[in-house]
């Protein structure tokens, strides 16, 4: 019994960062119709700045350790958002209307762009890297379960963001306006929506939120590595696909089952570490095929 | 059968032109392709990085200089239209020869040989993607079980090449198949996420079924081919004069070049093609008209992987080991690549694109820290400023052309429709 809590803790943990790479997914398909394989880059991107930020403020004397992770946090949105806005403009606008092949081979190759970059220019890049963890050792006990406090920090902020994305999505303007747009662009349009604007956004938001997922990562394994991207954001696209591509809704709850889904698997299936993955594509091309407005289903998703 | 011309050129075939203007032309085709033929000579024999990457600048800016002048870039088109004949000749000359030329540097025979290799596999993916308009980026599954299931034929079973070769062809159809049926219930970025999974998961089986494929340990010491007693790794001496072993499978893949160019020119103009075509255009109205879907969708994804498997087979017997390393999303894109900066659909550009895709890489060596880097800029760059690729074909050209006015026209409706910026 006390396993099967403690792979519940895990499994929320990773699921926050798998739903919060999802968001972003489905923000993008849902106003650009566009598939971001760069998405998972950018996770990964925002990972390196806050390992960046957490050597400079260090090497700068400083030592309250609860002010150095929020620095992170804001910092590494902060750039990731810049970098996901500069990659739409650039690359994605000239290309719109154009045949979804051509925003999908461009995507993976700015993807390879990022994490090529990362590697070569980073110091010490092409290496797993240390990354600034300073409460992953603390733990407390609930009943039989140990938590660490970097766990239980991750999970309550991955609910609080993924909260506050509920929130913009149904309560605010912009959010209306988003939903309006992936609904129908050219009706958004006639109502008013300044739909290059409503893209804009929808790629600060996704950006953001896919690097707050990598720092969380970093903080959760205590390392990261120029790679680490790629595996994230397959995974963060299937937790996308499970609630329906273009769902905000969806994605929050496609990360958390995909990530109890890996546990079972790897808890259940003999060597099922190893096949862990395999799995997961299974059920990608799975729901594509017979369940494509997601696993819960959703009538208002649009289908392409 | 009368072949339809859709391209309104300014030569037609016939027309009232004496003998001598026709021989004209033909000797005029003949001088473009041998100084095109000459350029990529040169590059290849330059071997210092720095400089081959200046050469590549020399060659984009001359290009991009020719697309400036239309009656030049105009006439050529409607040479290669008009003598298509001469074109094959010329070209399977100048390529016969290619071996000769290096003669003393077996490593540039060996670069043309794995160039050869992969013309064929974007070939297959060309009949997939190009002609049925079927997204598949999951293509190194076909080019991995083409090479592993003539190399284990051969190393455990002792099974010939050239019974290998088909075979291999025809398991990697059958993994065409495989995936050709979920494939067939979606479309557009839905089935390009299909077979990216599928690709993926295939990679993860490679490594972990040892049984099958050895796991990560690869299939090691496949033998090489051999032809009325002459074994591949002997070099060939003709005249006194030895050219190295790489000849061999330089012109064996020469050889399976023109015949899937052929399949696939033949194809293209059947009634198969035209079926296909009328898939990619509008698959409903296609369906409208009696079109199977169903075994026209399964039939493409299999063709084109039969030929992504005759690559892999006989990339296992030249290289003479197989490793997982070789199949993974890396070469599916590399090959989804090739077959988009040649120009989809376009047989001749396809081959280019996937000439150009192996050989600047290899030479660019030194760079080898930047090697991926360039690579995704210069995928990124070719798809924002020209998605048609190089040297497309007429029809895809129009269609971008068409689709990018349609944008267009949208986007400057938007100017007057916004009257007020919300927010």
């Amino acid at each position: 019994m006390e396993i099967w809590l403690q792979q519940l803790v895990n499994a929320l943990t990773i699921g926050g960062m798998y739903t919060l790479v999802a968001v972003g997914f489905t923000l993008f398909f849902g106003v650009l119709g566009l598939i971001n394989f760069a998405h998972g880059e950018v996770f990964m991107f925002g990972a390196f700045v806050a390992l960046t930020v957490s050597t400079a403020v260090i090497a700068a004397g400083m030592e309250n350790a609860l002010f150095i992770i929020v620095l992170m946090f804001v910092v590494s949105m902060t750039v990731s958002a810049a970098l996901g806005v500069g990659m739409e403009r650039v690359a994605f606008r000239p290309l719109r209307g154009l045949p979804p092949l051509l925003l999908l081979v461009t995507s993976l190759s700015i993807g390879i762009v990022i994490r090529e970059a990362i590697k070569e220019f980073y110091p010490e890049g092409a290496n797993p890297l240390a990354f600034f963890s300073p409460y992953s050792f603390d733990t407390f006990d609930i009943g039989n379960i140990t938590i660490s406090y970097t766990q239980a920090g991750l999970i309550l902020l991955s609910i609080l963001l993924v909260a506050g994305v509920y929130l913009l999505v149904t309560k605010t303007w912009l959010g209306r306006a988003m939903r309006a747009t992936s609904e129908d662009v050219e009706a958004a349009r006639m109502m008013g929506i300044n739909v290059n604007r409503v893209i804009r956004d929808a790629f600060i938001i996704g950006s953001a939120l896919g690097a707050a997922a990598g720092v969380m990562n970093g903080l959760y394994y205590q390392s990261i590595r120029f790679d680490m991207g790629w595996v994230m954001g397959v995974k963060g696209f299937t937790a996308a696909v499970i609630g329906g591509l273009g769902n905000v809704y969806g994605a929050v709850y496609g990360g958390y089952i995909l990530a109890l889904f890996e546990v079972l698997v790897v808890a259940l299936v003999p060597n099922g570490s190893q096949y862990k993955d395999v799995f997961v594509f299974l059920i990608l091309i799975g729901i594509l095929v017979f369940r494509p407005s997601g696993l819960l289903g959703t009538p208002q998703t649009k289908v392409g | 059968m009368p072949e339809i011309d859709f391209i309104s050129s300014q030569i037609r075939k016939d027309d009232d032109r004496s003998t001598a203007e026709r021989v004209r032309d033909r000797l005029e085709l003949t001088g473009y392709l041998v100084f095109f033929f000459i350029l990529f000579l040169i590059g290849l024999a330059i071997k210092d990085a720095y400089l081959l990457m200046g050469y590549l600048a020399l060659v984009g800016a001359g290009a991009f200089m020719w697309r400036k002048l239309p009656r030049l870039d105009q006439r050529f088109r409607d040479l290669v239209q008009v003598h298509k004949g001469q074109m094959v000749l010329v070209m399977s000359v100048l390529l016969a020869v290619y071996p000769l030329i290096f003669a003393h540097d077996a490593y540039l025979v060996h670069l043309g040989a794995l160039a050869g290799i992969f013309v064929i596999v974007a070939l297959g993916l060309n009949i997939t993607l190009g002609f049925a308009g079927l997204l598949d980026v999951g293509f190194a599954v076909y080019f991995a079980a083409g090479a592993y299931t003539s190399a284990q034929l051969a190393v455990i079973w002792d099974v010939d090449f050239w019974v290998g070769l088909p075979l291999g062809g025809l398991v990697a159809a059958f993994f065409g198949f495989l995936v050709a049926w979920p494939a067939l219930r979606v479309k557009g970025h839905y089935l390009a996420m299909v077979t990216l999974g599928y690709g993926l998961m295939m990679n993860i089986l490679h490594r972990n079924l040892k049984g099958v494929t050895n796991g990560t340990d690869g299939v090691i010491n496949i033998p090489a081919p051999t032809i009325f007693g002459h074994d591949f790794l002997s070099p060939i001496t003709v005249f006194g004069f030895t050219l190295p072993f790489q000849t061999n499978f330089y012109y064996l893949t020469l050889i399976l070049i023109a015949i899937t160019m052929l399949i696939s020119y033949r194809l293209l103009n059947s009634n198969i093609g035209r079926r296909w075509e009328a898939m990619r255009e509008d698959d409903v109205a296609a369906h409208c008209f009696g079109i199977d879907l169903t075994f026209n969708k399964v039939l493409a994804f299999s063709t084109g992987a039969f030929f992504g498997g005759i690559g892999g087979a006989v990339f296992a017997h030249m290289i003479g080991f197989v490793h997982p390393d070789n199949f993974i999303l890396l070469t599916s894109i590399t090959i989804l690549a090739m077959v988009l900066i040649g120009g989809m659909g376009s047989i001749w550009g396809v081959a280019l694109g996937a000439v150009l895709l192996i050989m600047i890489p290899e030479r660019l060596r030194d760079f080898e820290v930047l090697r991926m880097l360039l690579f995704g800029l210069s995928m990124a760059l070719i798809m924002i400023f020209r998605p048609q690729g190089l040297f497309p074909s007429q029809r895809r050209r129009r269609e971008l052309e068409s689709a990018r006015v349609e944008e267009l026209i949208k986007a400057s409706g938007k100017e007057n429709a916004h009257v007020r910026p919300v927010d």
